[in-house]
């Protein structure tokens, strides 16, 4: 989807579509990529129940997509309403994933959402940004990423499970 | 000659993280830490020399630079990193010879411990304010993997909470940092990336009000979640806890040390615009919120290394207060005060390490006779408690005595008197655990168990700089923080 957006938005300025190619290698190859070797690795086959239940959950959603829209309906006059729109969206998708989900990969793909948004947010309204900053927020994510599968990986070895509610032995 | 510094203290590290893989021979990665260390101090201080008449290093298109603040930040991260590591020579080779850690573990420590100083280094001598959102990411990403070293249950869970609540937490920092970019850049700035350009031309921005306290907001939770900052501390007290010593006190001493001073460096900015009373009353709110939240939780907490870990979200609460109650006396303690905490709470951490080794336990209750087993360590907890709950003539009593001059005043009475009883609350709790871990025993016969001279000689050296820097401050540290004070608040 990000990569579709910037393909669009690469239209009207073309920078985006170093974005968008970055975009994608990044986010639809190494991330992925990184999460299934993840997943097969701490044998996750089915997801402990989250917090908030599925019907609760997509309620949450709609609700942040339409509080994601009416935060930047100030913009509406500007090209970048839709975009802008989209990543608040995101980001309070990721927030809500990182924080209903037990599953340590689930939270990691909160996480990608969450990098996702800012990462649009940031094409967006900071036009003129260097690819070498642009590229280096997007190896700091991929980065971050990459980390967390790596300690999901050692938790499970460890703990022998990816549930993070039962990550409850720090107290004081 | 001079503008290859901003370079070399970040390219040293880096390189010699990078031979340590390359490597991987242990006395190899040893010698390289220290020698990196070594070399960084001295950069520093000459760093500080050259920049001492408010001269300002540039580098890379003025993406990189060295002025007073980053010289001071570089300063303190040497400091404490070269004593860190001489420390780490025992208190690892200890952990290695107990089986704790594999001899790639001892590898991926010290390669990370270069890493991480070369984060924390890029962080300060960023000019460009992405640059610094993502040495400040950067930071976390190098740590994560020295929090969980161990790989014990309890280290995951803090590895794990630290790598997650911090990403979050600087999430928010990169929309506030895009907010700033891009009122600098609609408001035609030369160059809106720069954090000197923005700075120096902030008087051109105009932009709505609840804009700029948006983006302050923004910010502040970015970095005051790095800092450790009450309410998004709750990472802290796990992530010092279960790390390596030595990263405790590298963590505790110079990490949230450097997050504070970019938000030091975004308060600058604000100081000069519109939103600047909003500034000051979220920073005084957020700063009482951290002193009391910490005060309550180092009541409640049986962990030694917790309570340290307490007291430094107290400390950086004592910080932010001061830039609440402004003017240039809080400015001043404020700049003191990072540079105070650095060295006292590094020595208290040690003293830990010093501890765990012998007593095997963080747990207070089963820490007593400390004069009897290990009476070297004993008589250095005692110095670092005084010192940290603001004893006169220890340096944090002067820094904690001006940030209450500066509440007297800006006239802020009711925020003043919850500052003093925070502190006065946290002074009471750490002497009551200090005096009880050395001098509370009973009438067995205690075993004396002193670690060598090398766990203690880097703890006496802090010691010792804590008192020293109370009444004296060497050339050219003095005309540095004069010149933080100038370059904040003006001339």
């Amino acid at each position: 989807m990000l990569v579709s957006i910037f393909i669009v938005l690469g239209f009207s300025e073309w920078y985006f579509f170093i974005w968008a190619c970055t975009a994608f290698f990044t986010k639809t190859v190494i991330v992925p990529w990184v999460l299934l070797k993840t997943a097969k690795k701490t044998k996750m086959y089915f997801e402990e129940p989250p917090l908030v239940s599925s019907i609760l959950s997509v309620i949450i959603m709609i609700i942040a997509i339409g509080i994601g829209f009416e935060i930047t309906r100030g913009f509406h006059a500007d090209w970048f309403y839709i975009p802008f729109s989209v990543s608040i969206t995101l980001f309070l998708i990721g927030l809500i994933l990182l924080s209903s989900r037990r599953n340590a990969l689930k939270q990691i793909l909160g996480l990608c959402h969450f990098e996702n948004g800012s990462h649009l947010t940031l094409a967006v309204l900071a036009p003129g940004l260097t690819e070498t900053i642009e590229i280096g927020i997007l190896t700091d994510a991929v980065a971050c990423i990459i980390i967390c599968c790596l300690l999901a990986k050692i938790m499970y070895d460890v703990l022998g499970t990816l549930d993070v509610s039962k990550l409850k032995l720090l107290k004081y | 000659m001079y503008e290859i510094l901003p370079f070399l203290i970040n390219a040293i590290p880096a390189l010699a993280g990078l031979f340590i893989v390359i490597f991987r021979k242990r006395r190899l990665a040893e010698g390289i830490t220290i020698l990196c260390m070594t070399l960084l101090l001295l950069l520093s201080i000459y760093s500080m020399i050259v920049v001492c008449d408010s001269v300002t290093l540039f580098f890379f298109e003025q993406n990189l630079f060295i002025d007073s603040f980053s010289a001071w930040m570089l300063f303190i991260i040497a400091l404490i990193s070269l004593l860190a590591a001489i420390y780490s020579l025992g208190y690892i080779s200890h952990e290695y010879d107990e089986g704790k850690l594999s001899k790639n573990k001892l590898i991926l420590y010290y390669s990370l411990f270069n890493f991480f100083v070369f984060t924390m280094n890029l962080l300060v001598t960023s000019n460009d304010i992405f640059l610094m959102w993502i040495a400040v990411e950067a930071t976390t990403l190098s740590s994560a993997f020295l929090v969980g070293i161990y790989k014990t249950k309890e280290n995951i869970e803090a590895a794990w909470k630290y790598a997650i609540l911090c990403t979050t937490g600087i999430a928010f920092g990169l929309y506030g940092t895009v907010l700033m970019y891009s009122t600098a850049y609609e408001n035609k700035l030369e160059n809106p990336l720069l954090w000197t350009y923005i700075f120096e031309n902030v008087g051109k921005i105009s932009s709505n009000s609840f804009l700029l306290r948006l983006t302050f907001a923004l910010l502040l939770v970015g970095y005051g979640t790095k800092a450790g900052l009450a309410p998004f501390h709750t990472w802290l007290p796990d992530a010092h806890s279960e790390a390596p010593s030595p990263i405790s006190a590298l963590f505790s001493g110079v990490l949230i040390e450097c997050a504070m001073y970019t938000i030091m460096r975004y308060y600058a900015i604000f100081i000069r615009t519109d939103a600047f009373s909003f500034v000051k009353n979220i920073l005084l709110l957020v700063g009482l919120a951290s002193i009391v939240i910490a005060v309550f939780s180092m009541v409640v907490t049986k962990d030694l290394k917790r309570l340290l870990a307490f007291s430094s979200v107290e400390n950086m609460g004592i910080v932010v207060v001061s830039l609440g109650f402004g003017g240039m006396l809080g400015i001043f303690a404020a700049a003191y005060h990072l540079l105070n905490h650095s060295i006292v709470k590094s020595m208290l951490f040690l003293c830990a390490g010093n501890i765990l080794i012998s007593y095997k336990t963080r747990t207070l209750e089963r820490i007593k006779a400390l004069k009897k087993r290990m009476p070297i360590t004993a008589i250095l907890l005692i110095v670092g408690c005084l010192a940290i709950i603001g004893t006169p003539p220890f340096c944090i009593f002067f820094s904690e005595f001006m940030v209450i001059m500066a509440g007297v005043l800006s006239a802020l009475w009711i925020p003043l008197l919850i500052f003093i009883s925070g502190i006065s609350v946290m002074a009471v709790v750490v002497l009551w655990h200090g005096i009880t871990i050395v001098f509370d025993d009973s009438d067995e016969q205690i075993e004396k168990d002193e670690v060598p001279s090398l766990y203690w000689i880097t703890i006496l050296i802090l010691g010792i700089l804590a008192l020293v820097f109370g009444f004296y401050l060497p050339y050219p540290l003095q005309d540095t923080l004069n010149n933080i004070v100038e370059l904040i608040w003006g001339a």
